[in-house]
């Protein structure tokens, strides 16, 4: 009896010691952003992510050159909500809920741009770790990457006025006080162009 | 044109994941009366259920996060009583037993990260974490006079016939931003039953009912017919009409601006197809679940049959009473899903 009453404690123990462990796993084949930044082939792959928060002028569609009083044809020829959605906001369907074209959050059509400015620190913050690129290349990259965070946050300015800018990169634990920053002031929204 | 976008983010960890937490009290009463053969039984339960894992959706876009944020951050008290109530009696001949149960049940959310919405009927703090919220109907468009002169819809093209609804925000634009909680939560609150067995000499007799209150569900007014969905949109996919569509319809010719069904359409119109009080229906019922009447055959005992033995009638959901009349309420919003059955059977019951 003895005998089993320890084997039970220990089996008690080693189980309460694993437990953690057990469930402190990460998944097989997870991708983390530290993989990424790697060998050049993958780093380009996060030079892509940066370049893709350029709006999408070129499309019919989501284009910000239909916004205007030039625009010669019917305005409700196409009632689609997915569909001409510069004309939309000519015709009074802008929206607060799901701004058109809104750059601010990425909604209907817009590009969220603050993710594309995170994309930046993150790529700006990796990329040195990378194995197999020149320090010259690095530099290109990086001065590359940089010109886009410019021109992101100039289309904020832009679009919203004096923006919020974060200086620190969020975290999924951020408690509402550091997420929440004050509205920007116009010299500070200009002067973080050049970073 | 083609774009390559590059890496993708799904998730970001969360170090910080930790388990749910529940308190819960709960309190008993057992009583029995008349030598037991009356029996009530009463508990009340109380859950508050705290760091519940769940969407922080109060993240605001200049954090720049690409997938949504989950953590402990929710808590809900869940609240209700159970009863039943029990009765058994030998009166000579007479054998009776009656029960009867009653369940009430509510919830509501005490904190979560949601949105800091500039208007306050969008917030789902302190309200059950079933409730709905859809648009406000006020009735179908009589002509595009009234269109023109009308807060503009944000759902797809509309026309006359189509149906109105309110601006709660006075914003002068009708979209996500005007709904409100409409109705009961989708669950009951309150779910019942009650019935008899009784037996007679020879005879006996059974009877149960059982019914939900405090439950609301939603028309659906789509197309779509899937193992959940079944919605009831006439024409669409090529097939035909329900009567309650036929009979009571918006068409030019006869312009009701509260008729069942707005403006015809061979697919659905994104407009009428919002969840809105239009559709929304009271969900509470009162259901004959079960009755049976039975015949002992104790007379054959010399045939070699035992006791037990008996010859039957009984029914499954013979009757439903409700206000809701198009289709048994207990299908709720899945209208043409397979229906509830109801049976008749007779039966002759032997043991040797």
């Amino acid at each position: 009896m003895k005998l089993f009453n320890t084997t039970v404690l220990a089996i008690i123990l080693i189980a309460a010691i694993s437990c953690k462990k057990y469930l402190d796993v990460v998944p097989d084949n997870t991708l983390k952003v530290e993989d990424i930044y790697d060998t050049k082939t993958d780093a380009w792959n996060a030079l892509a992510r940066v370049y893709n928060f350029i709006p999408r002028d070129d499309d019919t569609h989501l284009s910000t050159w239909t916004l205007g009083d030039e625009w010669l044809g019917r305005l409700d020829l196409n009632d689609n909500t997915g569909n001409l959605r510069a004309m939309r906001i000519m015709r009074g369907l802008q929206s607060q809920t799901a701004p058109q074209l809104g750059f601010w959050s990425g909604t209907e059509g817009g590009k969220p741009l603050y993710r594309g400015i995170r994309q930046v620190d993150v790529f700006l913050a990796n990329i040195d770790k990378v194995r197999d690129m020149q320090e010259a290349e690095i530099k290109e990259w990086k001065a590359q990457v940089k010109m886009l965070k410019a021109y992101y946050m100039f289309l904020l300015v832009k679009h919203y006025g004096p923006i919020v800018i974060p200086d620190k990169m969020a975290q999924p634990e951020s408690q509402p006080d550091e997420l929440f920053l004050p509205e920007g002031k116009w010299k500070n929204a200009f002067s973080t162009f050049w970073v | 044109m083609n774009s390559y976008a590059g890496y993708v983010i799904n998730r970001y960890a969360n170090p910080d994941i930790t388990w749910e937490q529940s308190e819960k009290i709960n309190l008993g009463l057992d009583v029995n009366f008349m030598r037991e053969s009356l029996k009530f039984i009463l508990d009340f339960y109380q859950d508050r259920r705290s760091r519940i894992y769940m969407r922080r959706e109060n993240f605001p876009a200049t954090a720049g996060l690409e997938a949504p944020i989950s953590g402990n951050v929710g808590e809900v008290l869940s609240r209700g009583f159970e009863s039943s109530l029990d009765y058994t009696k030998t009166f000579g001949d007479l054998w009776l037993s009656a029960r009867a149960n009653f369940t009430y049940a509510t919830n509501k959310f005490v904190k979560l990260d949601e949105r800091n919405f500039p208007d306050q009927y969008l917030k789902r703090l302190g309200s059950n974490i079933n409730q709905q919220w859809g648009l406000i109907a006020e009735r179908l468009f009589v002509d595009e006079q009234e269109i023109r002169n009308s807060p503009k819809q944000d759902f797809g093209g509309y026309l006359a016939g189509d149906i109105k609804y309110k601006d709660v925000n006075g914003d002068g634009i009708v979209n996500s931003n005007d709904r409100v909680p409409l109705g009961f939560p989708q669950v009951p609150e309150i779910q019942y039953g009650f019935g008899i067995s009784s037996a007679y000499k020879m005879f006996d007799f059974a009877f149960f009912f059982n019914g939900s209150a405090r439950v609301s569900f939603f028309i659906d007014a789509t197309a779509t017919s899937n193992n959940d969905r079944a919605g009831i949109a006439p024409f669409a996919n090529r097939r035909n009409a329900l009567q309650i569509i036929g009979d009571d319809y918006w068409s030019e010719t006869n312009p009701n601006v509260h008729a069942f069904w707005p403006r015809l359409s061979t697919f659905p119109v994104e407009n009428n197809i919002q969840q809105s009080s239009w559709w929304l229906r009271d969900g509470s019922f009162l259901r004959l679940k079960s009755v049976e009447l039975g015949y002992s055959l104790r007379k054959l005992k010399r045939l070699g049959v035992k006791e037990g033995s008996r010859f039957y009638l009984s029914t499954e959901n013979p009757l439903v009473f409700s206000s809701f009349k198009l289709w048994d309420p207990e299908m709720r919003d899945r209208g043409l899903g397979y229906p509830t059955n109801r049976r008749f059977n007779a039966g002759i019951q032997l043991t040797f």
